[in-house]
């Protein structure tokens, strides 16, 4: 079982842009082995659980190798700090750049001045719009979708749904959002009652999600755009009582959200294997080094997604302690 | 002296909510004078400066400045003729220099950048003018008080024909910078500057002035001119009584009761010195004397709010420490006397201001409080000293001056109280009000509280007191304990006028 | 010499001392590279700080800067995508615009409705963050921050050929315009008067209401014009831009030592204080230290400046007070 939560390369690497690559001159290829090597690790929030899995995964990988250093960084949020980072890791000719962007288009200019340097820029859960070296990434559209589905299986195909977003503006958001909103289109009775912002926030997602039930008397599925609102809402559905007439349904998997889920507090959420994710960008890192393919030839950046496993009650068991984060 | 009048105050009536304050005050201030102001409290000194200088507007009267009518309907007005006030209270910007202070508003620029060469120019010229030097770069926050006074004088300077007018310039300076200032008032009346000089201190009147009006109940009662200076004679001018009848004496009484707080040697540097007195049981012990004598700080380093620097004081026979709380906890009270800022919580009801020096009181071991102990003794206190109206949960702000200072008397009162200190006990209180305090006073004093009440009111100090001790300069003067004596004895002696052998006559 | 240039060489010093430490523990650190870049991350801030100085010493607080230059920034990305034809210099304009209406708008709830500064600021925060999720470019109603492609606009991010940014310079040209205002105009003295003692600015003829809504518009500008640099920058105007950065912006004030009591500090001060926090973080980057330690560092560095000037100011008032007594009378001898 453990094996199918292991990365499931859908590498789309265009094969175009590596032959490009291989004809276009030499690049400096390093040997990971034996070079010593500085990569840096641009984390969006170092307090949230999912960048911190990442860490641990990288980390983890990376102590095999004595010749690599990797240090990371914390971008508080804020595209400004990102990018005076990006422009510093930059100037101290790192390695290699391992990226969580806070917002695809303010990246963007960094990752291609990084890129123009010859320093390989790997992006986490969030792509930058220009082409680099790879985006290792949860699923968030489809894991939209998937949410949609489980919750209409299990209301019939009938009901109605509320959505807690992310932050505005923020892009898993967004795409978790649409690929939820998207797959519902096929589902003509389940009506979307409402969305409001939780902000990321378990608090403010209690706040809205009492806001919902006093306006609705009827409420059959919640989806949250991450798991520490999918709490919030169960929480605020307990306290009034409302818990059992539900689906509430989060994303990412955090080891809280797993808990809730067996405890019967929330219906599932889409879990990734973060430890996993890092160090698969760490491993991609390590080849694009060793390679001679060269990103500013890309026409697109190749994309490796994150198996998921869908999380219910009766799927807890293919998750294991020892890969909760 | 010249004869050219600067200002000219005529028939000047005003009257707050009907009261009479000015009943048709007049004033006379000529270039090259220096004209001293004098009245006891509530005389109408300040309100009549007030109108001077535009703050309040008159009911009646006319003023002139420089023998034309003016109309003086704002600060503003005020300063664009010249005329400028000098507080206890400075009023210059700390953190810019003595050059912008004294020209702020009038700068002199050059295409729209400040011409700062001109204008230390200008106030070169206005110090070497006045002769009073200062770095006009230096910074005003990091002058003493009396080079600030300074400052604030040279900026009233720069008008043409200034007249200034000094609220108690003295009260915050030592002894050596009030003589600098002297000598600048001097340098000042000889250049032909107009000088109102407001004060109580009769012997910096006989020093400076060349004349004195003296105000009583909003009167002129008389213009002296420096010939005429007796200091007996104007003091009996301020209290209005010619002769003191009987009634105006008071009958002072040696102490019975037990000596209870006894204070040896007390010193505060360059604040009061060497004082030394003891209290009684069973007594209230009136402490009088001039604004800045050093009264309320002795009350204040008795209760512990104040560390003194040399000195000993003892509870009966128990030696007191320094620190309030130690203090409250061996039943001190003080009722200070800026009761706003620092006698009460003015938004908190009247329950939660009696209970706020109780809470040892109040609250068990674990410092939970027991509320209904709380109310008890919020009630208790609130009958005891009629408070009105009678709402415990009514915030203290909206109770009136007298029954403001009944909370913050109640909330010692409900204490096992040994030591009450009373620091101008109804300043701003209603005449109706001041009675019931008085009376309260008593009647912890008849329990044997040891009462000290710090009075600037001398009509006051002698009604509420059983013994007085008048305080100059930091030291105290004299003692009153025996005999009949009148408020004249007591503002003589404020004023260093010793007449011990008229008094003891009595 | 005066207390003010006294406090200036130590914190040049302790600059000095700053770029000393880290120059040595990393040969890295002033390779013209990097200097130009610290130089440029403390320059946004920098600009804002200029606005921001004369704010805090009117006794006042701007918590509304990061909001507003979001907003400007937002208004401008609006132009840019979908309106790609009016011309760049117009499209700056119009952020500087709504940097000055932003910072009005702050100083009349300030001085017409008369609510305290850090509430109204708060507030006005909250409206300019609202404006700039409203504006946000979407597409199909969901929020798609666009990349700017328009590149007479991002040339704004670029550099003269020595290596020093644009926006460097733009932080140094508003230094000294700043500093001259402050030093050597009327508005400037008056700036000062109103902080240190409202009341007999008041006396003195002083509109002091007029000096305040003059800083918030000052205030205003700087986020206008702070915002193009940033906007260059980023390529994309997002809704969170700027989140916090009024903290970094009032940090770099008070280091360089404006009291929040008013009435004391400069921009020159204010510069030293952006160079100081942007010379921190870049130097730590180098250490191979936890990020948790980075914000550590900053914190307990902001408390020891700022400490250090509340002691200084004290120990220098006591002995100038008794040293200034001297003084005088000496003089007054001496006539």
């Amino acid at each position: 079982m453990k094996k199918t939560l292991v990365v499931l390369l859908v590498l789309a690497l265009m094969m175009m842009g590596m032959t490009a690559a291989l004809a276009d001159g030499p690049k400096a290829v390093k040997n990971p082995y034996k070079d010593q090597l500085k990569i840096g690790f641009i984390i969006d929030n170092i307090g949230h659980p999912v960048g911190n899995a990442w860490k641990v995964g990288v980390e983890d990988e990376a102590k095999a190798y004595s010749n690599i250093t990797v240090q990371c960084f914390d971008g508080k949020s804020s595209a400004e700090t990102e990018i005076q980072q990006m422009t510093d890791l930059i100037n101290q000719e790192y390695d290699g750049i391992l990226l969580q962007a806070t917002d695809s288009a303010a990246l963007a200019a960094s990752v291609r001045e990084a890129e123009e340097a010859g320093i390989p820029v790997i992006t986490l859960n969030l792509d930058a719009d220009t082409p680099h070296t790879a985006l290792v990434a949860m699923v968030d559209y489809e894991a939209g979708r998937m949410v949609a589905n489980a919750i209409a299986e299990k209301i019939g195909g009938k009901g109605n749904v509320v959505v807690i977003q992310a932050t505005p503006g923020a892009s898993r958001g967004i795409n978790l959002e649409a690929g939820f909103e998207d797959a519902l289109k096929e589902y003509p009775e389940i009506t979307l009652l409402d969305k409001q912002s939780g902000e990321w926030l378990t608090e403010k997602a209690n706040e809205v999600m009492r806001d919902f039930m006093t306006k609705y008397d009827k409420i059959d599925g919640v989806f949250c755009a991450n798991d520490a609102m999918a709490e919030g809402a169960s929480q605020a559905a307990e306290a009034m009582g409302r818990l059992s007439e539900m689906q509430i349904w989060g994303a990412d998997g955090e080891a809280k959200a797993l808990e809730y889920i067996e405890q019967g507090k929330m219906t599932g959420t889409i879990y990734t294997n973060c430890f996993d994710q890092g160090r698969t960008a760490f491993r991609l890192m390590l080849f694009a080094l060793s390679s001679e393919i060269q990103p500013s030839e890309f026409t697109e950046t190749p994309v490796v997604k994150m198996g998921p496993v869908v999380a219910t009650q009766e799927t807890l068991d293919q998750i294991p302690e020892n890969i909760r984060w | 002296m010249s004869d050219q009048v600067l200002l000219r105050a005529e028939n000047i009536h005003k009257s707050f909510s009907g009261v009479q304050v000015l009943k048709g005050v007049n004033l006379e201030i000529r270039s090259g004078e220096v004209h001293a102001l004098m009245g006891e409290n509530g005389a109408g000194k300040s309100t009549l400066i007030k109108i001077i200088m535009g703050v309040y507007p008159k009911d009646e009267g006319t003023i002139w400045i420089q023998g034309k009518q003016a109309e003086i309907n704002s600060r503003s007005d005020a300063q664009r003729l010249g005329l400028a006030v000098i507080y206890q209270e400075l009023s210059l910007i700390p953190t810019l220099t003595v050059m912008q202070n004294i020209l702020l508003g009038q700068e002199t620029r050059r295409c729209g950048l400040l011409d700062s060469k001109t204008m230390t120019r200008r106030v070169l010229e206005l110090m070497e003018r006045f002769d009073l030097y200062l770095d006009p770069g230096e910074v005003v926050e990091n002058l003493s008080i009396a080079q600030q006074q300074t400052v604030e004088i040279l900026k009233s300077l720069t008008v043409d024909a200034p007249l200034i007018i000094m609220d108690e310039p003295t009260a915050s300076l030592s002894a050596s910078e009030s003589e600098r200032l002297f000598d600048i008032i001097n340098r000042l009346r000889d250049k032909g500057v107009g000088i109102l000089y407001i004060t109580h201190r009769l012997e910096e009147v006989r020093l400076l002035a060349d004349r004195l009006t003296v105000l009583r109940d909003g009167e002129n009662v008389a213009v002296v001119e420096k010939k005429d200076y007796d200091p007996q004679k104007i003091i009996r001018m301020m209290i209005g009584k010619d002769i003191a009848t009987s009634a105006d004496r008071v009958a002072m009484h040696r102490p019975g009761g037990p000596v209870g707080l006894s204070v040896r040697g007390l010193t505060r540097r360059g604040v009061f010195e060497n004082v030394s007195f003891d209290a009684h049981h069973g007594e209230i012990l009136g402490i009088g004397g001039l604004v800045g004598s050093g009264r309320t700080e002795v009350l204040r380093t008795i209760f512990g709010a104040d560390r003194a620097d040399a000195g000993e004081i003892t509870l009966d026979g128990e030696k007191i420490g320094g620190t309030v709380a130690g203090n409250i906890k061996k039943g001190f009270g003080l009722i200070p006397e800026d009761r706003r800022g620092q006698g009460f919580i003015p938004l908190q009801s009247i329950r939660k201001n009696i209970a706020l020096t109780n809470y040892d009181l109040l609250s068990n071991a674990l410092g939970i409080v027991n509320s209904g102990r709380e109310s008890r003794m919020c009630d208790d206190a609130i009958s005891n000293l009629a408070v009105r109206p009678n709402i415990p949960s009514m915030p203290v702000i909206n109770l009136s001056g007298g029954n403001q200072q009944k909370v913050v008397v109640g909330k010692w009162m409900a204490r096992d109280l040994r030591v009450l200190l009373v620091d101008e006990p109804t300043a701003g209180i209603d005449v109706g009000v001041k009675e019931a305090i008085y009376q309260i006073l008593e009647g912890l004093a008849a329990k044997g509280v040891i009462v000290i009440v710090v009075s600037s009111d001398l009509q006051e100090l002698l009604r509420v007191s059983t013994r007085i001790l008048v305080m100059r300069k930091g030291r105290i003067f004299r003692e009153f304990n025996e005999g009949f004596i009148t408020q004249e004895d007591v503002l003589a002696a404020a004023s260093g006028i010793d007449n011990s052998r008229e008094a003891d006559h009595e | 010499m005066r207390q003010e240039s006294i406090r200036r060489i130590i914190s040049i010093c302790l600059l000095a001392l700053l770029v000393a430490v880290f120059s040595l523990t990393s040969s890295y650190f002033l390779a013209p590279k990097n200097v130009y870049a610290f130089l440029r991350d403390a320059s946004v801030t920098g600009i804002l700080a200029v606005g921001v100085t004369f704010v805090i010493i009117t006794a006042g607080i701007d918590l509304s800067t990061g909001a507003l230059t979001a907003l400007s920034a937002m208004i401008m990305a609006n132009f840019l995508f979908y309106l790609p034809d009016v011309p760049v210099p117009v499209v700056c304009l119009m952020s500087i615009l709504i940097g000055i209406l932003g910072g009005l708008l702050n100083g009349f709830v300030v001085t017409r409705l008369k609510l305290p500064d850090f509430i109204a600021t708060l507030a006005t925060q909250g409206i300019f963050r609202g404006l700039t999720m409203l504006f946000a470019i979407r597409e199909s109603g969901r929020i798609r921050n666009q990349v700017i492609k328009n590149k007479a606009f991002l040339a704004f991010s670029g550099k003269i050929s020595s290596g020093l940014f644009y926006v460097t310079i733009a932080f140094i040209v508003m230094v000294i315009v700043g500093q001259l205002l402050l030093k050597k105009t009327r508005v400037g003295v008056y700036t000062y008067a109103t902080g240190s003692n409202r009341k007999s600015a008041d006396l003195s003829g002083i509109r002091t209401d007029g000096i305040k809504q003059f800083a918030f518009g000052l205030s205003g500008f700087c986020c206008g014009l702070a915002s193009i640099f940033l906007l260059a920058r980023t390529g994309a105007a997002t809704v969170e831009l700027g989140t916090g950065l009024e903290f970094d912006v009032i940090a770099a004030v008070v280091v360089g030592g404006c009291a929040f009591s008013g009435g004391r500090g400069d921009v020159v001060g204010s510069m030293i204080g952006a160079l100081f926090m942007s010379i921190l973080t870049n130097g730590i980057y180098k250490y191979n230290l936890g990020s948790e330690y980075h914000v550590i560092i900053k914190g307990v560095v902001i408390i020891i400046m700022v400490l250090f000037d509340a002691v200084y100011q004290r120990y220098f008032r006591s002995r100038l007070h008794s040293s200034g007594r001297k003084a005088l009378k000496g003089k007054a001898v001496a006539q």
